[in-house]
């Protein structure tokens, strides 16, 4: 069904017009059958799952501003669904739900700490940071960054990208490394330019614990142009990145 | 954070087949890279995308849990189970060979040793007799219903004695003599007879019935000659060893059965293999007594 069917169809049935609410379900219902293939095994459930999923389409659209596309809206919907049924037959068989995943907490858990990267992102100058970024790292790390920029947990972005949330955290800290070294080398500006990062070095060795102090060979990194060795000079550079500040 | 938005605002959003296979297959969907890269920078599949995913993991933790609960412990069962069937495999005694065997000059049918005086049925069996036994009960018109006409021995000493009806016969004229024709007294009932007394252990017997019928000439008339033996107390123990051993010395307890003439219970209990020549023609032999 092309986009402006679909759209006039939505208006019609926000309207009352039933024949357009026949057509959109019956343009909903395969991709319901679809989704519920893989996830409901018994096919009585699954039927009446699928009639559970209609029947609150049917009863929300008219009074519902869909701010998302029809399909997602309803995929949302097949999914609060699903879940509902797999509550019950936790409850069915005396599961604790205290063992089933709190979507809340567990997806917008927030990282206690926000990175450098991330507060540059928000900046005016986002645009030459994604060019950075395409620049430095890999298409993992590049994803993994842009997902944490914008606020998604490390365990949220393992979720969506299919991957160990330490993987994700491993990504992450290593594209912020190549990043930072990328910044301190070639755009010191981007960071308050060359005496905030001796300011940061300083702060680093005054303030940090014995483990988070840098090197002689880790300082020589972070001032020499060009670095004679990036993995130690990308080490430096996460040492003594809560020590830069932005202005 | 919209920091990319002219750019979630061009590309169209991922359809819900997108979604659906990236959900259901992860890195292995052919989705995988564009829904990933889309969203990224799209908030509203983004959102649908991780709603998605949150309840794939409620149902995979549910699947787990039903591993965890019904289908594990099922599984240690089945293990166990397994164990010990494969512990009884390899410590269960060797199976004994069937049939007859000689180990140190003691003879033995399976795991049963024979008693010695079974010797001479084991040789029996060795070599099964070629003649063919006749009485005199086949060829008489009266038939024997109690015992079998083809049983030599009776098992009880106070045996009884059952015919089938002579069509025109008025009534039956019955004796039983000893082998010294000493009569033995009955009680004669229509076609039924029992003795009034108890028989001798081991002694042989003769059952005379005669079928009164009107138009016979005196001494033509239908009779059945019967001779049997009774158990002596040796026999009557060695027949309670064959049918005590029937099924776990099935060659050697047919011997005796039919070394005591009991022909019937010795064509049961010998066994049904047919790949034995002399199982066959004892067969045979047994099936003519």
């Amino acid at each position: 069904m092309q986009q402006d069917d679909l759209n006039r169809l939505l208006h019609q049935a926000q309207a009352g017009n039933e024949y357009a609410m026949d057509a959109l379900l019956a343009y909903a219902l395969p991709l319901i059958e679809r989704y519920l293939r893989g996830r409901i095994r018994s096919v009585p459930d699954r039927e009446d799952v699928a009639q559970e999923i209609l029947l609150r389409v049917a009863r929300a659209l008219p009074h519902t501003t869909l701010t998302a596309p029809f399909e997602h809206w309803v995929m949302r919907i097949a999914s609060n669904c699903v879940r509902t049924y797999y509550q019950r037959a936790a409850a069915r068989h005396e599961l604790s739900l205290d063992d089933l995943p709190q979507r809340e907490s567990e997806l917008q858990r927030e990282d206690s700490f926000t990175s450098l990267i991330e507060r540059i992102a928000q900046e005016q100058c986002a645009d030459l940071m994604k060019d950075i970024i395409r620049r430095v790292c890999s298409d993992t790390e590049r994803r993994v960054l842009w997902l944490c920029a914008q606020g998604e947990s490390s365990e949220a972005v393992a979720q969506m990208l299919d991957m160990n949330a330490n993987t994700v955290r491993s990504h992450l800290m290593r594209a912020r490394a190549k990043v930072l070294a990328y910044l301190v080398q070639h755009q010191p500006h981007l960071l308050g330019g060359r005496e905030r990062i001796a300011a940061a070095v300083q702060r680093a060795q005054q303030e940090a614990s014995p483990a988070e102090q840098l090197t002689e060979a880790e300082v020589q990194a972070l001032v020499a142009v060009p670095a004679p060795n990036q993995a130690i000079l990308r080490k430096a550079c996460l040492k003594i990145a809560r020590f830069l500040t932005m202005e | 954070m919209d920091w990319d938005t002219e750019r979630a605002d061009t590309e169209p959003c991922l359809t819900a087949e997108q979604l659906i296979d990236v959900v259901e297959r992860g890195r292995r969907s052919r989705y995988y890279h564009t829904v990933v890269e889309h969203v990224i920078f799209c908030p509203t599949c983004r959102a649908t995308y991780k709603e998605m995913l949150a309840t794939e993991q409620l149902m995979r933790r549910m699947r787990r849990a039903r591993w965890r609960t019904v289908w594990r412990p099922a599984f240690a069962f089945g293990m166990v189970l397994a164990l010990a069937i494969a512990v009884w495999w390899f410590l269960r005694p060797a199976p004994v060979p069937a049939g007859l065997r000689w180990v140190n000059g003691v003879p033995y049918e399976g795991a049963v040793r024979l008693p010695d005086w079974a010797r001479s049925a084991v040789a029996l069996f060795e070599s099964p007799p070629s003649g063919v036994r006749n009485t005199l009960a086949y060829e008489s018109p009266i038939r024997l219903k109690t015992p079998s006409p083809r049983q030599a021995v009776v098992e009880t000493l106070t045996p009884n004695f059952e015919w089938e009806p002579l069509r025109g016969a008025t009534g039956y004229r019955v004796s039983l003599m000893d082998a010294l024709g000493n009569p033995i007294p009955l009680r004669v009932e229509e076609t039924r007879t029992q003795t009034a007394q108890s028989l001798h252990e081991g002694e042989t017997y003769t059952l005379l019935i005669v079928a009164r019928v009107p138009d016979a000439l005196p001494g033509e008339e239908p009779r059945l000659r019967y001779v049997f033996r009774t158990l002596s107390a040796v026999e009557r123990e060695r027949y309670e060893w064959a049918r005590a051993h029937a099924q776990s010395a099935p060659i050697t307890s047919a011997m005796i059965f039919y070394q005591l003439g009991f022909y019937e219970e010795a064509r049961r209990a010998l066994p049904n293999r047919s790949d034995d020549p002399r199982i066959l023609r004892w067969k045979e032999v047994l099936e003519r007594e």
